[in-house]
């Protein structure tokens, strides 16, 4: 089965739904599957939508592994660029350097951004 | 790897990734950035032809043309392509 990497880059909103209904839908069909969270896209590791009237998206996150997406990343680079914490992070990914980002990108078969 | 850039805000992020063998094809709005665009000289570059024209952007000496028939040829020829948003 080809391998699918999603290329997160953008805020949280309406594509971030979305795109986290395909991660589920990739997973529940056991495609082997990773996430990238990168540029603005870490933002989406963040804060609670629904107190501005958007969904929660965390708990969704949060249920990746569960979907058998146990591959998460988000980029260390993008996190200081933004004085993000990565300790302030409550979604179980990893912290990798933009090397292996790059390095990630090549050995999927497929990339799919949001 | 086929690096497909369609928006000139994330140029700079897509350079970061490349590997030898890559290739890089601009698209849509992504061509107002070619002009201060630092580009690596070890990757072929291309950009669609028409987006250019349509916008009125000068064509530059290190960039090679493409049509949407070569287009879809690079994507082909490439094992898999990202699509910078």
């Amino acid at each position: 089965m080809r391998s699918v990497l999603y290329l997160i880059r953008k805020f949280p909103g309406e594509s971030a739904n979305e795109t986290i209904d395909l991660m589920l839908v990739s997973g529940v069909f056991e495609q082997p599957t990773s996430v990238v969270f990168s540029g603005d896209g870490v933002w989406q590791l963040l804060g609670d939508g629904s107190k501005i009237e958007r969904k929660d998206t965390s708990r969704a996150l949060n249920a990746l592994p569960m979907y058998d997406v146990e591959s998460l990343y988000v980029s260390e680079e993008s996190l200081a660029k933004r004085g993000i914490a990565f300790s302030d992070i409550d979604i179980p990914v990893k912290a990798v350097s933009a090397s292996t980002v790059t390095e990630l990108l090549h050995n999927h078969d497929v990339v799919i951004g949001d | 790897m086929l690096h497909i850039i369609s928006n000139p805000n994330a140029i700079e992020t897509c350079v970061v990734h490349l590997l030898d063998n890559d290739e890089v094809i601009f698209i849509s709005d992504s061509v107002y950035g070619l002009t201060e665009a630092k580009l690596d000289s070890r990757v072929p570059v291309y950009a669609l032809e028409t987006d250019l024209a349509a916008r009125g952007i000068p064509t530059t000496s290190n960039v090679t043309l493409a049509n949407m028939s070569q287009f879809v040829r690079l994507v082909v020829q490439h094992t898999s392509s990202v699509t910078w948003t």
